[in-house]
């Protein structure tokens, strides 16, 4: 009986074909999910932690979902939408039962503590609109706090979003182009009057 | 794929302005709500760690389906075809070599290059117990590569004197030779019981498969059938009929230029110095004792770089040569010329000329040990002085063949730790037996030897057990086991056959 484990086909480089790559696991070449699994490991991590905030976490789901996606390769339809969301998905699917089995829901308001590591922390003024930004976030439905992190964090496209949580694109733009203008309306008396203070 | 942050924020207000162009004049206050937006993104702490071993998690899942497949369409010849695949393939690598270089040589070309698959893990069973006694036809001698010292210079001890003398002694095993000599009187050796501290042990398998590797048979045939039709002018190479090419290399010409040698027979590539090319300290060295060159002063431990330092030099190496290290895991330093802890307080230690940098193999998300406890894997040895890179050596074709074997029972291998494992060799002096506690131990391959009578040696890879040694004994003078490796496949299992050697008060009396 034979299993050969190739590495050195995994190398990702400018001419990977995800396309093909993705044929030839379903044609039983499964060799080719590595490069799949290179292209996709930080993203979906990244995805991961911006909804649990805890590195094993993280890890631990983004491990079952390389796992699944292995498995269920053949399941995937090109017609039906790209890779990327249906990886995405697979995730999104993980995050939620991880919540589901810890009887809570995943919500961003308690980790904001945990910050980023901005480098504005020197500008009382920016630390302050920063912390606001944050608090603003944790108000947001969880939809559009999905939207607003997949599109500025994840840098998925609308398309991708849309498949991922099962709406339209045009919705998932419209929903994005209302939390920001909500934003613009919220926080610009804010940012003046912060400034004000400063002056006075 | 978004590149920079400007450029993210145009695309965003674009996209924005698509949907609402009357947002277009608050653009100032967008940019600032997108640019806190991006500012709050957190630190992931993206582990490049943990995407290796996922990596090797997945490789083994993978393995493990295509073969479940395999099994499910095997015809009933299909074994003959799958056995030789591998060797098909590591040949058409090679033939392919063969034909790059055997052009480069009949057209002088100057630019080749060629891309040895050492990268390539290939796994593919044989029948149950295949490889006959693992013990092989002689005793459990083990290669005199796996030595517990420190390689290729300083001070180096067999592992089978690793328990017997408190004291260094010069040049045996591991190459040594060049290190202080210190050779005392008769002692009484050291017997050390192993007390196993950790939790309690589960073995969830009666089978484990035990691999064998392959080493390039039929691969330097590959090459000869190239090499016969190149005319040489001087003689038909082709008349020597049933040859094959067992070694190649070349050697780089310029100051520390190196040589490279490539093993079909072993399916091996070895790097090292073109000693012409480098400052030869060692030639003005006394044998057999401490190197000291006449020009200069022996080395001293402010001479030896960081740890920083060792493993950046490795790296820019494997990275300037393009190795690729996939189935290997981070580098780590070997340490063990520090054995000895009271010449290392007082400053008066013998400073290996080099020290090795081991990137420790990984097989099925597993890794490999020596029988010594110590890490096997490419090794790169450094050398102190230039601060370069001297030598590469174990990177070896990763193919092997599996088969099953019975795993030892419980007792057998906690008795087995208790009296030090694999590579020990304890006297019979339990009176005065010092006591060393062990952890929970992990699971890992160690790679052990299969003596033959016929002389030719195997090389396998046999799942085992490596028990932490939780605390090394107080004042032992030196010591270096970090680990006991204790095999899991009964076979090398045998505390019936592994006496205790008497002293030799006991002898005598005997």
């Amino acid at each position: 009986m034979e299993t050969v484990i190739s590495y050195a086909t995994s190398m990702i480089d400018k001419n990977f074909d995800e396309q093909k790559a993705i044929l030839r696991c379903q044609k039983e070449n499964l060799d080719e999910f590595a490069n799949l699994y290179d292209k996709y490991a930080r993203k979906i991590y990244d995805f991961v932690y911006y909804k649990t905030f805890h590195k094993e976490t993280a890890e631990d789901l983004t491990s079952k979902t390389f796992m699944k996606a292995l498995e269920h390769i053949n399941k995937f339809d090109a017609k039906k939408g790209k890779f990327s969301s249906w990886l995405y998905q697979i995730a999104r699917n993980n995050i939620i039962d991880h919540y589901r089995s810890k009887k809570e829901e995943y919500n961003l308001a308690e980790f904001w503590g945990i910050a980023s590591k901005d480098d504005t922390q020197k500008d009382l003024t920016k630390k302050e609109t920063l912390a606001e930004v944050k608090e603003y976030l944790t108000k947001l439905t969880q939809e559009q706090k999905d939207i607003i992190v997949m599109r500025v964090w994840d840098d998925l496209s609308y398309q991708e979003i849309a498949q991922i949580i099962g709406k339209s694109e045009a919705n998932c733009r419209m929903i994005f182009s209302r939390v920001i203008k909500q934003m613009r309306q919220d926080f610009i008396p804010l940012i003046l009057a912060l400034l004000l203070i400063r002056l006075v | 794929m978004i590149k920079n942050q400007d450029e993210k924020i145009k695309i965003l207000l674009t996209e924005l302005y698509k949907i609402d162009l009357s947002l277009k004049k608050h653009e100032k206050a967008l940019v600032k709500i997108i640019k806190k937006l991006i500012a709050i993104r957190p630190d992931t702490q993206f582990d490049e760690e943990f995407k290796r071993e996922l990596r090797m998690e997945i490789m083994q899942r993978i393995a493990e389906i295509k073969e479940a497949k395999a099994r499910e369409k095997a015809p009933i010849f299909g074994n003959v075809f799958k056995l030789g695949t591998p060797l098909y393939a590591l040949s058409g690598m090679l033939l392919l070599l063969a034909i790059v270089i055997a052009g480069s040589v009949y057209y002088g070309s100057r630019n080749v290059s060629s891309n040895l698959d050492f990268s390539k893990l290939s796994i593919h069973s044989v029948r149950e117990a295949a490889f006959g006694s693992l013990k092989g036809g002689s005793n459990t001698i083990q290669s005199p590569t796996d030595s517990n010292g420190v390689g290729t210079t300083g001070i180096a001890l067999n592992k089978d004197q690793s328990e017997i003398a408190p004291a260094p002694v010069v040049g045996k095993g591991g190459g040594g030779g060049n290190a202080l000599a210190v050779m005392p009187p008769y002692e009484q050796p050291i017997t050390y019981r192993y007390v196993y501290q950790g939790e309690d042990l589960s073995l969830d398998e009666n089978q484990i498969e035990v691999l064998r590797r392959q080493k390039g048979t039929g691969s330097g045939i590959a090459l000869m059938s190239v090499i016969k039709k190149i005319n040489f002018g001087l003689a038909d190479i082709g008349s020597f009929d049933s040859a094959s090419v067992d070694n190649m290399s070349f050697t780089q010409n310029k100051p520390y230029g190196y040589t490279v040698s490539l093993s079909f027979s072993e399916g091996m590539l070895s790097i090292y110095k073109n000693w012409q090319q480098w400052e030869n300290n060692n030639s003005k060295c006394i044998s057999g004792i401490k190197c000291v060159p006449i020009d200069s002063e022996p080395l001293t431990l402010n001479d030896v770089p960081s740890d920083e330092a060792l493993i950046a030099i490795a790296d820019n190496f494997v990275k300037e040569h393009g190795f690729d290290l996939k189935l290997y895991g981070a580098p780590e330093i070997n340490k063990n010329w520090q054995m000895f802890e009271t010449q290392i307080a007082s400053g008066d230690i013998a400073v290996p000329m080099e020290i090795q940098v081991i990137y420790p193999l990984m097989i099925n998300g597993l890794y490999v040990y020596e029988t010594s406890g110590t890490k096997y894997g490419i090794t790169v040895s450094i050398d102190i002085q230039n601060k370069k890179v001297a030598s590469i050596y174990n990177l070896t074709f990763q193919t092997y063949d599996k088969s099953s074997y019975e795993v030892a029972d419980k007792d057998s291998i906690l008795k087995y730790a208790e009296v030090g494992g694999m590579g020990r060799m304890y006297f019979d002096n339990q009176e005065n037996a010092i006591e060393v506690p062990l952890g929970t131990p992990s699971k890992a391959y160690v790679k052990y030897w299969q003596y033959q009578p016929t002389g030719i040696s195997d090389e396998l890879l046999v799942p085992a057990l490596v028990f932490p040694v939780k605390e090394k004994p107080a004042n032992p003078g030196y010591w270096f086991r970090q680990n006991i490796i204790v095999p899991l496949a009964k076979d090398l299992i045998n505390l019936n056959q592994d006496l205790p050697v008497p002293l030799i008060e006991q002898q005598l009396q005997q």
